[in-house]
């Protein structure tokens, strides 16, 4: 447990650090990389922390027995305007229960961001919506799938950035009629280290 | 700084969706409830004797429990910790057979320095006394099957593709005498009684015999399947499950059409269990290859978590236990034991997190659920 919160510490420093270190007058597009016409793809790894799980109505205590576990994202943007772009990303992650099992979410979402850059610093803003893929036990499950937060990078070369990411996920995993009191709502933290390429 | 620009990724991306979505649906069951099931969840903690091992064979004695792993094992129904179990007075000795005839005796299959023995425990597993193996003699015990109050020993002589199997029978007390059943080239899968005949099964052949002794004729039911495990119900009919999902019942006269269970699913073991005590309502356990059991009640089956499971809610304490293991034998407690419970033990799990015996308990009007022992 300790590693696990060392390793989350370290992601979220990297992912903070390069938006404290920068006095450079900004570029308004970062070099034209954040240009109508421009196109990206992100790649990020790292944890997948297990927040809470509610009911429609929560009470205190409810339970949330998820260990923290691994998240994977891969994502492509393409610039619509100067700074805001649209796209899609592919994510996976994992968390094992107390019980021995793992559960694995696999969301696929259309995404908007909007970036901006100082110096060498680029940092999004974005949020995503889309479906996701639930396995637990060999059973599946699709549901909505909400995403919002942000990432800060250091360019490296032209092409590529590399920093972090931060994002909540909202899984609002709901059942009608008489299955309705099985509803419950999934939230889990994204904290992950990636690259971006531009071109 | 400038780059290159490409043509868009938009229309790959889209393709690369839609197909994504698509096999998405394909394999989603929102039936299904992945995060309460997850709430429901119940940490396992056993007895480290039975993590990642093999529990083969099951039964009790209306004082204890006992279990077939490696060595026989036993622990007070009461409650209490599971033991090796000492037999005549030594508990140095390998075991991997054991039944129970449901009237205070256990039978079990030894060996000790080599050789092989049949031991017959009495008095809460305090009196253990060697049958003659007669019969047996010289041979290779495999299994033990007790049906109709007649204990059966399985056998077989040779190596090899020259493997031949036998059965023999013993009353308890006499020496184990042959049956005419010999030469068999696959083992038997079990023995049934349907209050006039015998049927054992092999993976491929049924044979009939009113005497324990024989002759034994075969009586096969059509469709050249190959079967995964045959047991006697409480109206003494008599279920044979095949390795491709079906289900024939024998009622005393001749079988059934097929039944489907499952298409396409390996089928093993089948035990009747009561799903209410004193309700005189059963379902049968049917063993679903390496994936827990289906439960069977005669009309349809369900998974052991599918809603209206008679035995497993809530569902996770049958995904957390019993899903993804193989069930090698379902167990209800004797009436003399004055305890509704259920045990089942599986095969190994190739896991240290696994157990290889959870028991289910039918308390306050409900079953608990699995739980690990």
């Amino acid at each position: 447990m300790k590693k696990s919160f060392a390793l989350i510490g370290l992601i979220a420093l990297v992912s903070i650090l390069p938006l404290a270190a920068q006095i450079i007058p900004e570029d308004p597009f970062f070099g034209g990389l954040h240009r109508q016409g421009s196109q990206l793809i992100t790649i990020n790894v790292g944890a997948g922390i297990p927040l809470f799980i509610v009911p429609d109505s929560p009470t205190p205590g409810d339970p949330n027995p998820l260990s923290i576990g691994a998240s994977l994202n891969i994502g492509y943007q393409y610039f619509v305007r100067n700074k805001f772009s649209i796209g899609g990303a592919l994510s996976g992650a994992y968390n094992s229960t107390i019980g021995g099992r793992n559960l694995f979410l696999a969301p696929l979402s259309f995404r908007t961001g909007y970036w901006f850059g100082k110096g060498s610093i680029e940092a999004s803003l974005g949020g995503d919506i889309g479906l996701v893929i639930m396995r637990l036990s060999g059973n599946g499950v699709i549901s909505p799938f909400l995403k919002a937060g942000g990432g800060a990078y250091f360019q490296i070369t032209n092409a590529w950035s590399l920093g972090g990411q931060a994002f909540w996920w909202f899984i609002p995993e709901i059942h009608f009629g008489t299955e309705s009191a099985y509803t419950r709502y999934g939230n889990f933290l994204e904290l992950s280290l990636g690259a971006v390429y531009h071109f | 700084m400038k780059l290159q620009r490409r043509n868009s990724l938009f229309p790959i991306m889209a393709a690369l969706a839609l197909f994504a979505m698509m096999a998405a649906f394909y394999s989603c069951d929102n039936t299904f409830h992945v995060f309460d099931d997850i709430q429901t969840e119940v940490k396992q903690v056993g007895t480290d004797i039975f993590k990642n091992a093999t529990v083969k064979a099951l039964g009790d004695d209306g004082t204890n429990y006992y279990a077939a792993m490696a060595k026989a094992w036993y622990r007070p129904i009461a409650g209490g910790d599971w033991k090796v179990l000492p037999i005549a007075g030594d508990a140095d000795y390998e075991s991997y057979s054991l039944v129970s005839d449901g009237s205070g005796a256990v039978y079990a299959v030894l060996t000790k320095s080599g050789s092989p023995a049949i031991y017959k425990g009495t008095a809460a597993g305090t009196t253990w006394t060697p049958l003659t193996l007669g019969s047996l003699d010289g041979l290779y015990l495999d299994e033990l099957y007790f049906s109709n109050a007649t204990l059966f020993a399985l056998a077989h002589s040779g190596t090899g593709n020259a493997i031949k199997y036998s059965l023999h029978h013993s009353d308890g007390t006499a020496a184990f005498a042959t049956t005419t059943l010999t030469n068999l080239a696959t083992p038997l899968i079990g023995i049934g009684h349907d209050g006039v005949n015998y049927l054992v099964a092999t993976s491929t052949k049924v044979y009939k015999a009113v005497a324990k002794t024989g002759p034994w004729t075969e009586d096969t039911p059509p469709g050249d399947k190959i079967f995964g495990g045959i047991a006697a119900d409480h109206a003494n009919d008599i279920h044979l499950s095949t390795q491709d999902g079906y289900l024939y019942t024998w009622d005393g006269a001749a079988w059934s059409a097929v039944k489907t269970i499952k298409a396409k699913q390996i089928l093993g073991m089948l035990a009747e269990v009561e799903t209410t005590p004193g309700s005189a309502v059963y379902r049968l356990l049917v063993a679903h290859a390496n994936n827990g059991y289906y439960e069977y009640d005669g009309v349809a089956a369900i998974e052991g978590d599918d809603s209206g499971t008679a035995f497993g809610p809530p569902t996770s304490a049958y995904t957390t236990t019993i899903y993804g293991k193989t069930v090698l034998a379902v167990h209800s407690s004797s009436v003399a034991s004055g305890v509704d419970e259920i045990l089942i033990g599986l095969a190994s799990q190739g896991s240290s997190t696994g157990y290889a015996l959870y028991s289910n308990k039918y308390v306050s009007g409900a079953w608990s659920g699995w739980s690990a022992e």
